[in-house]
């Protein structure tokens, strides 16, 4: 009898891998000279900035950032729908950092953007040697208040490549939901917003649980993010309140970027 | 898996440590697990029990209530074990217990003071006993801001080995100075009074001890703090021999920074 429960508890084990791990958390771009590139969130408004510190990438995957070709990159920009807002080409300065200041560039057409990609002019990927891609995962700063100090955050997801002129989304999407836990206890007096990115092809709906009063997981009303869109969920905590939250939705890697805001001061990390 | 507890001058070192699983799929333990804290006096590492957890729980250590001789090194590593750890232990527990692979199995791990607080999704393996590091570091801001480069090593072994960590400016190649660092600490460096401008991408390289680095930046109205690591050249590209990559970035660099 033992030995039927444990091969019944092996079965299901086996059956639950299959079902749950991932084999391609991000897809592989079908053209072999695509970038890749995060989609970093934008945050622009009264009480933020948004910079991103420009390398120049194969520079230093050749081992020398100092060259005598200028080295260029296209950023593109997109509202919280995922729709493309249009792109700004640049040129990097014969330096080895190039701050960009986002808030520059977020006017007209391009005010509405939430997020950005980072493209690198670069089509050598055959020169990396085993099927690799030239990939921008690179920091973003924000900056809160006019606090004179960043906050850093690396890319959270390999989110689109460039194929071409054609922006190919690379996350995966599975059949059965998952949930991801933020690793974080959340402590008042705060307010924590979560920004989430879609980096499959179909919209995904994210449902958020918060653990709190009451001691159970209670389910907060859902949202919706289309395909390469964003969306902000925040709590807003008083004193003494802590609360864990996760999330479920159909991406296999449902991480946002957090951001908690506590009187002039905040903090930024990657679930 | 072993989750850093870090001590820099004038800041108070957090760690907090939350029992959820970061997925539903994954090593979904709910055991009660006792929380050791580890640190290396040189000869052995040195083992206390802080707490035990119940799955769900919450638990916060800080620096400012554990005794000097523990962070010694600036540097202590917590534990989560279903097993009673000896007092003075030859090499560190090689058992996981809150151990998942996608994503990590990660806690929070930062620094605070009385006006702010700052922190990233901590986990660390021990690190091969000898090891190089190299690495781009964007972080240094400018203005009315302290920066510090933090390097934390933590190595199987408890034994302290000391060596140098080398800074160059990547774009000229030039060399820029070097500071001593050790195994199984964090170290502290101020990076302000080396002169680097807002254009340039310093290199740090260190030949034989490997660590994580992160910039701490730290405003000097105490008001805001910035804490961020820098990721091993692999993080370039995506697909293919990652490591293969990684290996040829760095003896380009190395070979093009040491043969001057």
């Amino acid at each position: 009898m033992t030995d039927i429960v444990h091969s019944l508890s092996g079965v299901k084990r086996k059956l639950k891998f299959g079902i749950f791990i991932p084999r391609k958390i991000t897809l592989r771009p079908k053209n072999s000279k695509a970038v890749i590139s995060d989609l970093f969130p934008i945050r622009n408004d009264e009480d933020w900035k948004t910079e991103f510190e420009l390398l120049n990438v194969p520079g230093l995957i050749r081992g020398n950032n100092n060259t005598i070709i200028d080295h260029s990159v296209t950023l593109y920009f997109f509202n919280d729908n995922g729709n493309l807002l249009g792109n700004k080409h640049i040129f990097m300065n014969s330096t080895g950092r190039q701050t960009i200041k986002l808030s520059e560039f977020l006017k007209n057409d391009l005010s509405k953007a939430k997020t950005f990609a980072l493209f690198h002019d670069y089509d050598n990927n055959i020169l990396l040697g085993g099927g690799s891609f030239l990939a921008e995962r690179g920091y973003t700063g924000y900056e809160y208040k006019n606090s004179g100090v960043k906050g850093y955050v690396h890319g959270n997801l390999d989110a689109v490549a460039l194929s071409g002129t054609r922006v190919q989304p690379l996350g995966n999407k599975s059949f059965i939901a998952r949930t991801y836990t933020v690793q974080h206890q959340l402590i008042g007096p705060a307010k924590y917003e979560f920004i989430f990115t879609n980096p499959t092809s179909n919209e995904v709906v994210i449902k958020p649980l918060l653990f709190g009063i009451g001691n159970k997981w209670v389910v907060q009303k859902y949202f919706r993010i289309p395909s390469l869109g964003a969306r902000l969920y925040f709590v807003d905590l008083s004193k003494e309140d802590t609360y864990k939250v996760k999330f479920k939705s159909h991406l296999y890697l449902g991480r946002p970027v957090v951001f908690r805001t506590c009187n002039e001061s905040m903090d930024v990390f990657h679930g | 898996m072993f989750f850093p507890l870090m001590k820099t001058d004038g800041l108070t070192g957090f760690l907090d440590l939350l029992y959820e699983g970061p997925n539903n799929w994954e090593n979904r333990i709910k055991k009660r697990v006792a929380i050791y804290i580890i640190w290396s006096d040189g000869k052995v590492w040195n083992t206390k029990k802080l707490t035990e957890l119940n799955h769900g729980a919450y638990f916060r250590v800080s620096t400012g209530e554990l005794d000097q001789e523990i962070m010694r090194n600036n540097l202590a590593i917590v534990y989560p074990t279903f097993e009673m750890l000896e007092t003075r232990l030859s090499a560190l527990p090689s058992k996981k217990i809150w151990f998942a692979e996608i994503p990590a199995w990660r806690n929070t791990a930062g620094f605070y003071n009385e006006y702010a607080q700052v922190s990233y999704q901590a986990d660390i393996e021990p690190l091969p006993q000898k090891a190089s590091l190299l690495t781009f570091h964007p972080f240094i801001q400018f203005g009315d801001v302290i920066n510090n480069l933090l390097v934390l090593n933590v190595t199987k072994s408890p034994e302290i080995k000391k060596d140098s960590i080398k800074f160059f400016n990547s774009y000229d190649k030039s060399y820029v100075g070097e500071v001593e660092i050790q195994t199984n600490t964090l170290t502290t460096i101020p990076l302000d009074k080396y002169g680097f401008k807002p254009t340039d991408l310093p290199i740090f390289y260190s030949a034989n001890i490997a660590g994580i680095p992160f910039g701490l930046g730290i405003a000097k109205s105490g008001k805001m703090l910035s804490l961020e690591h820098t990721h091993p050249p692999a993080s370039l590209v995506l697909f293919g021999d990652r490591r293969g990559v990684q290996g040829k970035i760095k003896k380009e660099w190395i070979d093009r920074l040491v043969s001057q």
